[in-house]
């Protein structure tokens, strides 16, 4: 997820949970950590999200799609070495 | 998604890095949490879900009248591998009666780890065969307690009746390179299954 910017002017008056999901999403997170840094659960934020992406106040990107019969030999390998300098 | 504006879909795409995902499963108290933990880049995060007992016979609430909803506690940690990739880490709900969850988790991820308590081998028994039953690729992860490991891994390989080529590895899940290991040999695993045609030496 991430917050558009700037903001749509159409848009209306956001509730405080909303401000603080724009908060947090300034650059791109996940649905789950936003869960856990709201304190709320990952179904509750789903739907405010949904709101969100309804006004266009923010994007949402699909993880990688993992498929079991062809896998990605390159990002097994990015992912290889990214660990690899940990 | 529907009904948003191209433009900013696609730009904000060029920006957002790809995601990817590994689950860290186990029985109770394996170990899970603290795995998350050591790896992770970002103070390991927890999500609590509510869940309403389904299950629960209507007619007969005696004695759990006020239990009618229960938590489920998820662990979450974060790995930036570089600026344009970044592995999520989630710690699958540890008590078997919360499995349904799996099932949305393990959609998209790229495998998982298995942990295990040499002392309680059985109790992830069941996580084994969520994963081999839906093909998804694991490792073992024998977390040792205190840092301890009593059998070598071939005693355990035996004691799991584990399928060929599913790696057991020995570990310590409060050491950040000991987990990163560990990962390190689910991507190998991966990388290895992906290539099967590679040439030996």
């Amino acid at each position: 997820m991430t917050a558009v910017d700037p903001q749509p002017e159409t848009a209306g008056r956001p509730q405080p949970e909303h401000l603080r999901i724009l908060r947090l999403c300034a650059g791109p997170v996940a649905v789950a950590e936003l869960a856990a840094r709201l304190d709320l659960p990952v179904s509750v934020v789903v739907i405010m999200l949904c709101d969100l992406l309804e006004a266009g106040r923010i994007t949402a990107h699909p993880p990688h799609p993992v498929t079991r019969t062809t896998p990605d030999l390159d990002l097994l390998q990015k992912v290889r070495e990214g660990l690899g300098r940990l | 998604m529907a009904g948003s504006d191209t433009t900013a879909q696609e730009s904000a795409d060029r920006s957002a890095p790809d995601t990817v995902k590994i689950l860290i499963a186990g029985g109770f108290g394996v170990g899970k949490t603290t795995m998350v933990g050591s790896v992770s880049e970002i103070a390991p995060l927890r999500t609590e879900e509510p869940l309403t007992l389904a299950g629960l016979d209507v007619d007969d609430l005696d004695g759990v009248e006020e239990k009618r909803a229960t938590t489920v506690a998820m662990d979450f940690g974060r790995i930036s591998v570089s600026d344009d990739l970044v592995l999520y880490l989630f710690g699958t709900p540890g008590q078997q009666r919360f499995w349904f969850m799996w099932n949305d988790l393990a959609l998209g991820a790229l495998g998982a780890v298995v942990l295990v308590d040499v002392r309680r081998p059985r109790t992830s028994f069941a996580a084994i065969d969520f994963f081999e039953r839906r093909n998804i690729p694991f490792v073992i992860a024998v977390n040792g307690f205190y840092g301890e490991h009593p059998y070598p891994a071939e005693d355990i390989r035996e004691a799991l009746t584990l399928p060929e080529g599913v790696p057991v590895l020995l570990c310590d899940a409060r050491e950040r390179e000991s987990s990163r290991d560990v990962l390190i040999a689910l991507i190998d695993r991966l990388i290895a299954q992906a290539a099967p045609a590679a040439p030996a030496g």
